[in-house]
């Protein structure tokens, strides 16, 4: 016989309460796996397609909480070109729009001699006209969720997208997200002249030093624009810290919540064990053997809960980015940070939850708890 | 008079500290709540391989004194001494209890969810590393208290008399040198006590050890090496084999 085979052997016997604990705190770190996951799908989506498609700095209107609402006067490019150290400017127009089927679809005008358009790998059909106001390419994820191949139609709001092809990018946003001409964009959300964000190539910008330089220079030249590295686009995003921030207060309520709820299994496990421990101090257990029993007791019950929560949360991901409201927009994938962050969450939950019954059962009286019942 | 002769006997036993297992040196326990004595001034010496018997009636302290012997109690005046040192915290007391001092029950206290082996393993841990040496001794404890056949059983499938034995066989998991018994057989039928009592005596001659009886029953102080006799907190005789 272990320690482990003690612990379990507790945990086994009262089978209805442990059950109740283990699914609370499935419940509490799979809430948490999913806001969290989905927060980190969005960077990961985000950063990555940047990074993939050759972005070294983004730039957009400072202040603007919400990067899709910004508008910047698409002229800023030849300026930005003029720029020292500046390889390459490439403007964008982004929005979010919702097709009649109800499905929400990013899509991304780009001016006909953008160089965002070699990314774009064709699979059937052809680029849209540099000039077409209703000429779309679809990526391929986005288009089997529609189930749209070349010349079918996509209808935003009343009005008439016709598919010229269907290509396959090397990025997640790229391939969920429509890519038409910039001035189609543009007449389609009625912002004439306007763009969201400038992609720009920078001299030394595949390293930090290079990234770092730039990124001052044009900061200093143009203070009413923040640039920001591809690789950190989305972390420096107000309204992504803003909703991240949301998230992590949400899950830390469930997570109180499952601290609680093991904290009271615990302490009513003491309760009802004090003979129990009565009897390992009188046969000389230590009062650091106890305090590691129910400590390992308490941890035990949030690493069930823990593991399977984490497991549940990732197949509600899984489901959640299905949702064609989502889809393409957040990549789901285990990372080692997530499962760092996952990990420090059961064991914060197993010890907060147990130090306190452990206390107790130290300052039991040993003879007062061999009188017990 | 019987109260002197204690003393005389008591003070003897501490000019040859080596000889006492236990020492029990103006040792008073009280309790705040009420103020109750339960113990006044005893002292006493437990000489080692000696099988002492504590008689007296219901609340004279003696089931106190043997928690003060094993350390799940304090004195709140004067001092216990196991083999000649005196244990100076409770962590001290705890690897008394797990290496020298052994405990038998009234009521048993075997644990519900384990069975018969598994109960005696559990003072084995911390004490014994391999959990196949726990095993092997716990099947060996087991054996020599003629449980072998039910060592799978838990404690609801045994009878008083097999739960004792059980008991027993914990009590001498990790071979200590002292073995405390606080009515052992209290809760068991005639036949019953006489066999744990023989057991109990024959493996603590076996292994030399002390061996300190709580009673009630006359029978088992006859064949104590000495009887310590307490009345209201107070050792009240204290005589020799033979005596009695």
């Amino acid at each position: 016989m272990r320690l482990v085979h003690i612990i379990i052997r507790h945990l086994v016997q009262r089978p209805v309460r442990t059950a109740v604990t283990v699914i609370c705190v499935a419940a509490a770190v799979g809430g948490f796996t999913v806001l969290t996951g989905l927060g980190r799908g969005l960077e990961t989506a985000w950063n990555g397609s940047l990074v993939k498609q050759g972005t070294h700095l983004m730039a957009h209107r400072k202040g603007v909480m919400n990067l899709l609402t910004g508008a910047i006067d698409e002229r800023i490019a030849d300026e930005l070109k003029a720029v020292e150290g500046v390889e390459s400017v490439s403007t964008e127009l982004i929005d979010v729009i919702t097709l009649e089927s109800g499905a929400s679809v990013l899509v991304r005008g780009w001016p006909g001699d953008s160089v965002l358009w070699g990314q774009v790998a064709l699979i059937s059909g052809r680029l849209p006209d540099p000039h077409s106001r209703d000429q779309v390419v679809v990526g391929e994820g986005l288009a089997q969720s529609l189930d749209i191949q070349a010349g079918g139609v996509l209808s935003p709001f009343g009005g008439e997208l016709r598919v010229a092809g269907v290509a396959r990018l090397d990025n997640v946003l790229g391939n969920n997200s429509l890519m038409m001409p910039l001035s189609g964009l543009q007449d389609l959300l009625d912002r004439q002249g306007k763009i969201t964000v400038v992609h720009l190539r920078v001299e030394g910008g595949d390293h930090e030093k290079g990234l770092e330089t730039a990124r001052a220079r044009l900061s200093e030249k143009y203070p009413q624009f923040l640039f920001v590295a591809a690789q950190t686009a989305a972390q420096e995003n107000e309204l992504y810290r803003f909703w991240r921030g949301m998230s992590w207060a949400a899950s830390l309520v469930g997570l109180i919540m499952g601290l609680l709820i093991v904290f009271n299994t615990m302490l009513v496990a003491v309760l009802e064990k004090t003979r129990e421990i009565g009897v390992l101090n009188a046969v000389g257990w230590s009062g650091r053997r106890i305090i590691t029993l129910i400590m390992l007791e308490s941890l035990a019950l949030s690493a069930a809960g823990g593991l399977a929560g984490i497991a549940c949360g990732y197949l509600g991901l899984k489901l959640l980015v299905l949702h064609p409201k989502l889809q393409g927009f957040i990549l789901v994938a285990p990372s080692w940070s997530a499962l760092a962050e996952q990990s420090a969450v059961i064991l914060a939950i197993g010890l907060g939850a147990g130090l306190i019954p452990a206390w107790r059962a130290l300052k039991l009286n040993p003879i007062d708890a061999l009188r017990e019942r | 008079m019987q109260q002197s002769a204690t003393r005389k006997d008591s003070s003897s036993c501490f000019s040859s500290l080596s000889r006492h297992a236990i020492e029990f040196s103006s040792v008073s326990r009280l309790y705040p709540a009420g103020s109750v004595t339960a113990l006044e001034d005893i002292t006493l010496g437990v000489r080692r391989g000696e099988f002492l018997a504590v008689v007296g009636p219901s609340g004279s302290g003696k089931t106190t004194l043997l928690n003060l012997m094993s350390g799940l109690d304090q004195p709140t005046q004067g001092s216990v001494l196991i083999n000649g040192a005196e244990p100076e915290s409770a962590v001290k007391w705890a690897w008394l209890r797990a290496r020298a001092i052994g405990f038998v029950f009234q009521s048993f206290q075997l644990l519900p969810a384990f069975t018969a082996l598994e109960n005696v393993q559990i003072p084995m841990f911390g004490v014994v590393k391999s959990r196949a040496q726990r095993l092997d001794a716990a099947h060996d404890l087991l054996h020599r208290v003629g449980l072998d056949a039910k060592r799978h059983r838990y404690p609801d499938e045994l009878s008083s008399g097999e739960k004792q034995r059980v008991a027993i066989a914990r009590s001498l998991a990790n071979s200590p040198s002292i073995l405390l018994a606080d009515e052992p057989t209290g809760n068991l039928d005639s036949r019953s006590s006489e066999a744990v009592m023989h057991l109990l005596q024959d493996l603590s001659r076996a292994k030399r050890l002390t061996l300190v009886v709580v009673t009630h029953n006359h029978a088992i102080a006859r064949d104590a090496d000495r009887v310590v006799e307490l009345f209201d907190g107070r050792i009240a005789s204290l005589t020799e084999k033979g005596g009695l």
